[in-house]
């Protein structure tokens, strides 16, 4: 059995369409993403009244007349994660003048682009002998749970445990521990806990257990952040880089130490991609350069009767 | 129903507050750090080897090398940009062309790093420590401070002291190098006012307020100054050439490495991208400002000293040294001389050995990340990306750095197999493809091209192909003239058999660890290969 797991693709449409062919191009049976499908930013395209359009993209401010340039500037702005949408200078102003508007217009992008996505997924894998497992991930407002339960195909395993046969069994936990940002499924360590107890306990076979948690656990390595200051500054280390401090889940890494399945997948912090052990438990997070339009991810070859056979990280 | 924190930002986007998004690394900190890495101490060098291209304009020179510098700059800045997160060559060159070329450059490019962490040390050694305690020797009197001074510039001193250095430095990297850390940031800020000091001293050498002549007879004898210039003389110098630009354009290769260094600031940026700040001006401005103070150097050195006083010291003290009293000619030496004071003496080789000591700070530190990246990425023993579980720091690829620094240094003090500069060519070498490849770039991957913030034009021109090809041809150049230019004394035979070697060393490695790994089940080709899409 050979599964693909990526997380973090936060609103990348390219990204998304390449993990849409990940069954053929890797040959997997089974596709995962562990959470965090939503983006982070809207790029207003304004419209001037000479005809022209404005749009800041990638900090620089551009200027376009011609439809299709715009139409190009619109697929490059979803392939990168963002949400476009169309308005005047005057629109553009009221929301700068009243942000919590933006509440609204952040809700219906989001789930639009969800909708679609489902419609896409179950366009592309139908009739592919290939599951999709899609959990929502901290970052993930949840209104766009109903979206992703609209899906044909794609199974949602956020708070369950799905049976991937051969004894394998796949535990889906979206929610994470508090950030700097209050996320909306940000949760504290204690209530994360009970949430990763609940299902966990619903499963016998550690040796055969996939642990999908979002927020990986904490000081393994694969959860190390740039370390901040209070007013959300990167502190620099020696040679000007940031420096990185875990920033994992306790409760996370309690519940691995604990159970000790046999494979943990995790996401959430796009810098910090690796393969690493806690005790018995391979611990995998592919990290995330959605914004780059690249897909990172992790093959995993399992086997029925040695378990974990291979993992491999990729980039696409 | 969920509640959602959004605000706009000031940038012309709408922002929702989502986990991730920081502020970026303010220009200043970008600036900052790329100025540590300038290696402007490396600027004695040609002031001690101008003699060798009679003619030659130092000022005009080093301004030669910052423009070629700033086209380097520019380009690296926007083609980091294109994958922030990633750092380095690596990546980038894999990405935009094979990861064949993309590990060799990495390969070449750390091995150099680490060779340099030791010799950097010891090149602090000899500018700086061997003159505070020779200088101070000779203004207190003092045989024994004399003689500690001459000691450290030689092959047991520079083994001793940069070997010591560099556990120093592997034993802080292990402990996550946190009071290396705090102490950082005001020692080199003191370091730069002490070279400000340093340089205020030639300027009043230049004045007359100093006599580097008047101080050197005091010491050696009325006439000794005069000797030096006759001696030289005698030899056939022509101590005041006239103007010769070819000598000029050679020697442009003697202050292009001290800023070509800025470039090593590994690019990282926040999810919110403006590259119209960060790198694209802080490198660029860092390698200007040490472009400017290596330019001074040399000038105030030249008025300071006497351009004759200069090109006789340094002829003598390389040809006939045992005509020449002093142990060293850098200028460190000569101004800790002309100034005869005990604090002021301290102060110059304070700064020349805190600027120099630093950038071998650096180097430990990309060795290190070098090793600990191919672990992780397959490409070199699992155990070489092992981090500790206390300090969380890759000890083992610190291990690994540490002794091939040791090794390299051993070599280096004790035998003349290799010399410092040849790294140079090495290190420029990845450079000249890197902007290169940063060049044709967009062509190449012409979609994540439009998408990045390295999307900037000049008449319908990227910028970063406009810079990349005019830095490439430049630095080409400066290659060139590194492997050929047998005064710089990086290309006897074992010396470029080396700079050929380590990138021969690191093909085979390349394929080694593919072989490895497919054995293993892993493709590394399609670590890289990008997922068709319809």
């Amino acid at each position: 059995m050979r599964i693909y797991y990526a997380s973090d693709l936060h609103g990348s449409e390219k990204c998304w369409r390449k993990f849409l062919a990940t069954p053929k191009y890797y040959q997997v049976d089974i596709i995962i993403i562990g959470g965090d499908i939503t983006g982070k930013f809207i790029v207003p395209i304004i419209h001037l009244p000479n005809g022209r359009v404005e749009a800041t993209f990638m900090g620089r401010k551009r200027k376009l007349k011609k439809e299709k340039d715009i139409e190009a500037l619109k697929k490059q702005i979803a392939n990168t994660g963002q949400y476009v949408i169309d308005m005047t200078q005057e629109e553009y102003e009221g929301y700068q003048q009243d942000p919590s508007r933006l509440d609204s217009l952040f809700k219906k992008l989001l789930v639009e682009r969800v909708e679609q996505w489902m419609e896409m997924a179950d366009e592309t894998l139908r009739g592919q002998n290939v599951r999709c497992f899609i959990s929502a991930g901290n970052d993930d407002i949840f209104d766009v749970d109903d979206a992703l339960a609209a899906s044909e195909i794609v199974e949602m395993h956020d708070g369950r445990v799905v049976d991937l046969g051969n004894d394998f069994k796949l535990l889906g936990m979206g929610y994470g521990n508090i950030t700097p940002w209050n996320c909306p499924r940000d949760i504290s360590e204690e209530e994360l806990a009970t949430k990763i107890e609940a299902v966990a306990s619903q499963i016998s076979n550690m040796d055969r257990a996939i642990f999908d948690i979002h927020v990986p656990p904490y000081d393994t390595g694969i959860d190390e952040a740039p370390q901040l200051t209070e007013d959300m500054k990167m502190v620099l280390d020696p040679t000007g880089t940031p420096k990185m401090v875990p920033v994992g889940s306790t409760a996370t890494r309690d519940a691995i130490l604990k159970y000790q399945p046999m494979l943990g997948l995790h996401g959430h912090i796009h810098e910090s991609a690796g393969i690493r052990k806690l005790g018995r438990t391979t611990l995998v997070n592919p990290g995330s350069e959605y914004a780059e339009c690249i897909l990172r991810g992790a093959i995993i070859d399992l086997d029925p009767e040695e378990g974990l056979v291979n993992v491999n990280l990729v980039t696409g | 129903m969920s509640e959602m924190a959004t605000e706009k930002t000031s940038s012309g986007i709408f922002a929702r507050t989502s986990s991730g998004l920081v502020r970026s690394i303010s220009t200043f900190d970008t600036f900052f750090y790329c100025l540590v890495q300038l290696a402007v101490t490396f600027g004695f060098f040609q002031i001690a080897y101008w003699v060798f291209y009679p003619g030659a304009q130092m000022e005009v020179a080093t301004v030669i090398a910052v423009v070629i510098a700033l086209l380097e700059g520019v380009t690296y800045g926007l083609f980091t940009s294109v994958y922030p997160r990633s750092g380095g060559e690596y990546v980038p060159l894999s990405r935009a062309t094979h990861p064949f070329i993309g590990f060799v450059a990495s390969f070449s490019n750390t091995f150099w790093q680490i060779f340099f962490t030791g010799t950097i040390v010891q090149f602090g050694t000899t500018f700086g420590v061997a003159p505070l305690f020779a200088a101070l020797g000779l203004q207190l009197d003092s045989d024994a401070l004399f003689n500690l001074g001459l000691w450290f510039d030689t092959p047991p001193g520079w083994f001793i002291f940069g070997a010591a250095v560099i556990i120093l430095f592997s034993y802080q990297l292990h402990r996550g190098m946190r009071v290396y850390f705090k102490v950082q940031k005001w020692l080199f800020g003191l370091a730069i006012a002490a070279y400000i000091v340093f340089l205020l001293v030639l300027v009043l050498g230049s004045t007359g307020t100093f006599s580097f002549a008047g101080t050197y007879d005091e010491y050696f004898g009325t006439g000794a100054y005069t000797t030096l210039l006759d001696t030289a003389r005698a030899d056939g110098v022509d101590l005041l050439p006239l103007i010769d630009w070819k000598m000029t354009l050679f020697f442009t290769i003697w202050p292009a490495w001290s800023v070509f260094f800025a470039v090593l600031s590994t690019a990282f940026s926040g999810e919110i991208k403006n590259v119209t700040r960060g790198q694209l001006i802080a490198i660029p401005f860092a390698q200007i400002i040490g472009g400017v103070l290596i330019l001074l150097t040399g000038f105030l050195a030249r008025v300071a000293i006497s351009q004759e006083g200069l090109l006789a010291i340094s002829w003598v003290s390389t040809i006939t040294p045992e005509k020449f009293p002093l142990p060293y000619p850098w200028i460190s030496m000569l101004a800790s001389i002309m100034a005869n004071n005990v604090i002021l003496t301290i102060i110059i080789n304070f700064a020349v050995i805190v600027m120099t000591t630093y950038v071998a700070a650096s180097t430990a530190i990309y060795g290190t990340r070098g090793l600990l990246a191919w672990g992780i990425d397959g490409m070199a023993p699992e155990w070489l990306g092992k981090v500790s579980e206390k300090y969380r720091s890759p000890t083992n690829a610190i291990i690994v750095t540490a002794v091939i620094a040791i090794i390299t240094l051993a070599v280096y003090s004790f035998t003349d197999w290799i010399r410092f500069l040849q790294g140079m060519a090495g290190m420029g070498i990845v450079f000249t493809v890197t902007i290169f490849v940063a060049a044709i770039f967009p062509f190449l991957k012409r979609e994540v091209y439009e998408a990045s913030p390295a999307k900037i034009e000049i008449a319908g021109i990227p910028l970063m192909t406009i810079t990349g090809l005019l830095g490439s041809i430049g630095m080409g150049f400066i290659v060139y003239r590194v492997i050929v230019d047998v005064d710089y004394g990086a290309n006897s035979p074992i010396s470029m058999a080396m700079f050929v070697a380590v990138f021969v060393v690191g093909a085979v490695w390349y394929f080694i660890a593919r072989a490895v790994r497919r054995s293993q089940g892993v493709d590394m080709d399609a670590r890289f290969k990008e997922i068709p899409i319809e």
